[in-house]
């Protein structure tokens, strides 16, 4: 307790450190760089008339209609892990070392909302408070087995509070994994060691929400999706599956399919939830999460990124250059093997059959082999 | 025998040491020449490494710091396997890349712990499972070469991330990785590149190359193996250029004697410099095997005057120990005047700092002083005992009596039109040549290994390597330089992962590697694959745990060196000044003091370095070579306009030399930098002959058009003559199989034929331009 305090105390003069000149990628602009398309691309969204890239070294690209890709000035350096489009003005792209990115020009000028020692600042005095509220509770403990409860949810806050204190002491190490607005005010970012935040005044303030999520060992989180009534669901480490139906106000986890690593989930054009992840292990919920049946998708590889083609059909992308194109009516699956042969992190459907694809080695495209007599949507 | 004692005119305190005791003098160069062949004998070419880059270089220092701790990554051959039909995952293919292996192990040099193929346990494959890390060696413990085990070998190669390292991107050929061991470890002796090289060529390629499989050997130790190989041949040249010189004596003076005496006299001037360079502890580098080669021909040219001098003599009654007696005492201050300004010539060489090219300068120097020994002291001794012949006498005599048409034609160009005409060809061409030189390059113009030709084996093998795995063969490693420990701190990391990205970004570097893209790999392993991760993170023991895994080579062992290694398109001066500049501009934009960038190892880090040291001596050596020159000139001529004459063709030439440079595509390097002062030191001979003999006309009050024409009657002849010689006497390297021994070859050659040209055609005609010569209506000379 006292330990915190003292902790948030010398937080001040932590913050000083950015102020040396020392290089600190999180305040150092993105380098303008020639390579920007043949560097590590991580995050990947589009709308209808915008395009964005993120990746290593603060690159964000962007492409508006059929134009070429433009390099972004960007005013951090860190690995940009994620992207969300909000609408043609809005963007926010997710990063390593606690920073979050906001663009209001559809991508030209990028703003920091966020970095990592903000977020400390975010965190300490949650930590506080709910260790207070913990300890407070344990007083008025009605009975042994409530108690017991309570003080194992004590030792789960000290693994929290001990990953904040080693951050203190050598610099924001949490990265965001995942961010997604649902609309210009409503939106989630997710972050390592189980940690969840939300805004509902379009990044004005963040609230911690990990509390929120039954998750003791702070696995990471590694992906948000929506479906089209609003229900959210969180996928994560050790097969972790998150629901909300309430905007994020309360959570449920859901009995997971698998106890590997998720590392995607997305609702097609049916609603059915599909989660994916480690060594190509694929499942497809029809309840929005509550019972899923395996998809057999014949590969090894991991499964990074997915996203639903126009013709419904759902393509997920993964290590190696995988392609694994799946038809939920019949459930076959087509694998394709991308030339780069690297892993792949991100996937849009571009122009007919065309994809676009972001991973290790940059970007890539990949047409979808039309079937002979087939039809292409 | 009958000698005549008494001749007329004074005898110089040298000549009468030489001709009063030349029984002394024969035995003594007999035992001298004896006791230098016994140790000529043992002289062996090497290629040290060391010689051939500028060690007091910034970077070549910097590389010496932490040569040791490189070497892991340094010193290797990499020794290919590849199937012409189907691919590598094929039973037999697999047994004779085993055997490949095997082999390799057991070659005396090789670091066997190191050496790296699918088929050694090092080589292994790793993999994510929901339960953590799983792997294996590639080759699968079970492997019996049936369909089943070359399948899970298949596997294995795919997850094992060799493909494009150990296997080729087309599944067609695999490598073996072999590291050497520079210093024995059991033995303490130094590793003998030759040996090395040939084993590899019995060993291995003779023994398991067939129609089937073809094996492709890459690696410095090769390269220098190959270079050994090559010199070896160079050393038949000479053979070639004996037979060539003796029938041009031949037929120069027809005289077989005299022929054979100069011939005798050159061979022992080489014999002495291979000597005494034994003697002195140097050694003999395909750099300076060039020497041996110029004092034969210097020394012939310089033989052919004594003789011509001797049969001259006779010609005018004198017995054959008189006549050689004069003609020593009419050649020996002109020839040690020209035999001084070629060595000193040599010796500005020394400006530049890089060891081959030192030992030639030294070598050339000895090879000069020798010369004046036995070609302007031997040779007349011999000559006084032996005689020329009576029909080389008697061709001399008819000759004398007839202009030759050659000299004739020259001798117009003394005259206001040839010498205006001659004069505007020249600025023209002048002109020409320095628009055409400014597209001279510094350094090695050529992919893979530059010493040896595109079309060797070598360079055959490097390409393919090239095409069919990822890693480029140019390599530019820049050391970050850290607190001992402080290596792979976070704030060392992040830096060195910038630069990297800086220079990933810069026109011709195809990617970078070094210890951070080993833990932001790791740092993607630990969690479990996911590329989120791919990032150095700020805690220490984080980076600690990402890099457990990593290779060796990419820290030293107090940390706190990391080299980061650039791959280039290739090594051509542009792409390697663009790398050095985009160092510092990185180190610039990002001060530090915890960390320096320190240039530079690899072989493309070392040749940026020669280009930088060959770059700043090309204009320092030209200065010096140029100096000397002029100075001596002044000195004998006292007279300005008289050097403008002497030195103007000479720069022409250089001109010309650098424009020819420039067209075939030959760059300044160490090769051929020597070349150009070699050139303008030993062209300057002919200037010095032409001239001394207009001088004496002119004193005799011959006008300009007479006082050339009777120069050329006196050493025309012997100025073409020597241009020849001295021309073939290199020329034959152009068929050396190491490519810049036939740049040298080819650009010598240009120089002596071009210079000697100049010479005959310009001089005239600048001293008809600048007036030199009797005013009209004044006979007095103005000299």
């Amino acid at each position: 307790m006292r330990r915190i305090a003292l902790a948030a105390a010398l937080l001040c003069a932590g913050l000083s450190v950015q102020a040396s000149d020392r290089y600190d990628p999180i305040f150092t602009p993105a380098p303008d760089s020639p390579r920007a398309q043949q560097g590590v691309l991580i995050g990947l969204d589009q709308s209808a008339s915008l395009r964005v890239t993120s990746g290593a070294f603060g690159l964000i690209l962007t492409q508006r209609g059929g134009s070429d890709w433009v390099q972004a000035e960007v005013p951090t350096s860190v690995l940009l892990t994620s992207v969300s489009i909000v609408d043609d003005e809005h963007i926010w792209v997710a990063g390593h070392e606690g920073v979050l990115l906001q663009s209001t020009d559809g991508g030209v000028t990028w703003e920091r909302r966020m970095d990592g020692f903000q977020l400390l600042e975010l965190e300490f005095p949650w930590l506080e408070q709910r260790q207070e509220a913990l300890e407070a509770k344990l007083d008025d403990a009605e009975d042994e087995f409530e108690a017991e409860e309570i003080e194992i949810a004590l030792e789960e806050l000290t693994f929290l509070t001990q990953g904040a204190e080693i951050q203190f002491d050598v610099g924001p190490t949490k990265p965001f994994l995942d961010i997604h607005f649902v609309n210009r005010e409503l939106g989630f970012a997710l972050a390592a060691y189980g940690t969840l935040l939300r805004t509902q005044d379009g990044g004005d303030s963040w609230e911690i929400l990990t509390g929120k999520l039954d998750n003791p060992t702070g696995n990471h989180l590694n992906k948000i999706t929506t479906d089209s009534n609003g229900a959210i669901v969180i996928v994560g480490e050790f097969g972790l599956l998150a629901r909300s139906d309430d905007q994020g106000d309360s959570w449920e986890m859901l009995d997971s399919p698998y106890h590997g690593s998720l590392f995607g989930a997305l609702f097609d054009n049916e609603d059915r939830l599909w989660i994916y992840g480690l060594r190509g292990n694929v499942f497809v919920s029809d309840n929005g999460g509550y019972d899923f049946a395996p998809v057999a998708v014949e590969t090894r590889y991991n499964l990074n990124s997915g996203v639903v083609l126009r013709d419904g059909r759902v393509a997920l992308v993964g290590h190696s250059g995988v392609i694994a194109v799946i038809d939920p009516d019949t459930m076959e699956t087509t694998l394709y093997s991308h030339a780069s042969n690297t892993p792949l992190t991100g996937i849009r459907q571009s122009e007919g059959n065309q994809l676009i694809l972001v991973g290790r080695a940059g970007l890539q495209e990949f047409y979808i082999p039309v079937a002979a007599g087939g039809t292409e949507g | 025998m009958q000698t005549t004692q008494q001749i007329h005119g004074k005898a110089s305190l040298m000549e009468q040491l030489l001709f009063k005791y030349r029984v002394f003098w024969m035995v003594l160069f007999a035992a001298l020449t004896a006791f230098l062949l016994y140790h000529a004998a043992q002289v062996r070419p090497d290629a040290s490494f060391r010689k051939m880059i500028p060690a007091n270089h910034e970077f070549v220092q910097n590389y010496f710091k932490y040569e040791d701790d490189l070497a892991a990554m340094g010193n290797a051959i990499r020794v290919s396997v590849e199937t012409t039909e189907g691919s590598i995952f094929d039973a037999e293919y697999q047994e004779i890349l085993s055997q490949v292996t095997d082999e390799l192990s057991y070659i005396p040099g090789v670091n066997r712990s190191g050496l790296r193929s699918i088929w050694t346990p090092n080589v292994r494959w790793s993999e994510v499972t929901e339960e953590g890390f799983v792997g294996g060696p590639v080759i699968p413990d079970t492997y019996d070469g049936s369909q089943e085990s070359i399948e899970q070998l298949r596997q294995n190669v795919l997850r094992s991330g060799e493909v494009g390292n150990l296997v080729a991107n087309n599944f067609r050929s695999a490598l073996i990785y072999v590291p050497l061991n520079e210093i024995d470890p059991e033995t303490g002796e130094r590793l003998d590149y030759h040996l090395f090289s040939q084993r590899i060529e019995s060993l291995v390629r003779d023994q398991y190359e067939s129609d089937g499989i073809n094996i492709q050997v890459v690696g410095f130790a090769k390269v220098v193996g190959d270079l050994i190989d090559g010199a070896v041949q160079v050393a038949g040249f000479f053979l070639l250029a004996l037979i060539i010189t003796f029938g041009m004596l031949y037929l120069y003076s027809r005289c077989i004697r005299s022929s054979f005496v100069v011939l005798l006299c050159s061979v022992i001037a080489v014999i002495w410099q291979l000597g005494i360079i034994k003697l002195i502890g140097s050694g003999i580098n395909p750099y300076s095997m060039l020497v041996p080669f110029l004092v034969f021909a210097i020394g012939v040219s310089h033989g052919v005057q004594i003789i011509n001098a001797v049969i001259a003599y006779r010609v005018e009654g004198e017995d054959k120990f008189n006549a050689s007696r004069l003609a020593f005492r009419s050649l020996y201050v002109a020839g040690l005047t020209a035999l001084a300004s070629d060595a000193i010539g040599f010796t500005t060489l020394m400006v530049i700092d890089i060891e081959v090219i030192k030992e030639l300068a030294i070598a050339a120097s000895i090879g000069v002083a020798v010369i004046v020994l036995t070609n302007l002291g031997l040779l007349p001794i011999l000559t006084s005992y032996i005689d020329v012949s009576k029909r080389g006498v008697n061709y001399l005599r008819e000759t004398q009596k007839k202009d030759h048409p050659v000299l004739t034609m020259f001798a117009r160009f003394a005259q206001p039109n040839w010498a205006k005409g001659a004069i505007a060809v020249a600025i023209v061409m002048a002109a020409f040549g320095l628009w055409q030189g400014q597209k001279l390059q510094i350094g090695d113009l050529d992919s893979g290994a530059p010493e040896l030709r595109a079309d060797s084996r070598y360079n055959l093998d490097n390409a393919f390597m090239v095409a069919n795995y990822s890693a480029s063969t140019d390599i530019f490693v820049v050391m970050a330089e850290t607190a001992p420990g402080q290596c792979i701190a976070w704030e060392n990391m992040v830096l060195m992962d910038r630069f990297q990205w800086h220079m990933e970004n810069v026109p011709g570097v195809q990617t970078t590697r070094s210890i951070t893209y080993v833990s932001k790999m790791g740092m993607a392993g630990i969690n479990e694959g996911n590329n989120k991760w791919y990032s150095i993170n700020r805690d220490d023991f984080v980076i600690n745990a990402s890099i457990s895994q990593a290779p060796s080579g990419l820290m030293n062992r107090d940390c706190s060196m990391a080299p980061m290694i650039l791959y280039l398109n290739d090594h051509k001066a542009d792409m390697l000044n663009r790398v050095v500049d985009e160092v510092r501009a990185f180190a610039a934009q990002f001060p530090t003091d915890e960390l320096d960038f320190l240039m530079a190892a690899g072989n493309a880090g070392i040749e940026a370095a020669t280009n930088k040291v060959i770059e700043q001596a090309q204009f320092e050596m030209l200065l010096w070579v140029y100096s000397v020159v002029i100075a001596l000139c002044l000195l004998t001529f006292r007279s300005i306009r008289t050097v403008l004459c002497i030195v103007l063709p000479l720069m022409f030439t250089t001109i010309m030399s650098q424009a020819l440079m420039a067209t075939l595509g030959i760059g300044v390097k160490v090769a051929t930098l020597p070349v150009i002062a070699l050139g303008v030191g030993i062209g300057v001979d002919y200037g010095i002959y032409i001239y001394s003999k207009v001088r004496e006309a002119l004193k005799q009050n011959m006008n300009l058009a007479e006082s050339y024409a009777y120069a050329l009657s006196k050493t025309g002849k012997a100025v073409g003559f020597t241009g020849l010689t001295l021309a073939i006497g290199v020329a034959t390297w152009m068929w050396s199989p190491i490519k810049f021994q036939a740049d040298m070859g080819l650009l010598l050659t240009f120089m002596f034929i071009w210079n000697m040209l100049g010479a005959l055609i310009l001089i005239p005609a600048l001293a008809h331009v600048f007036r030199v010569g009797p005013k009209p209506g004044d006979k007095e000379p103005t000299m």
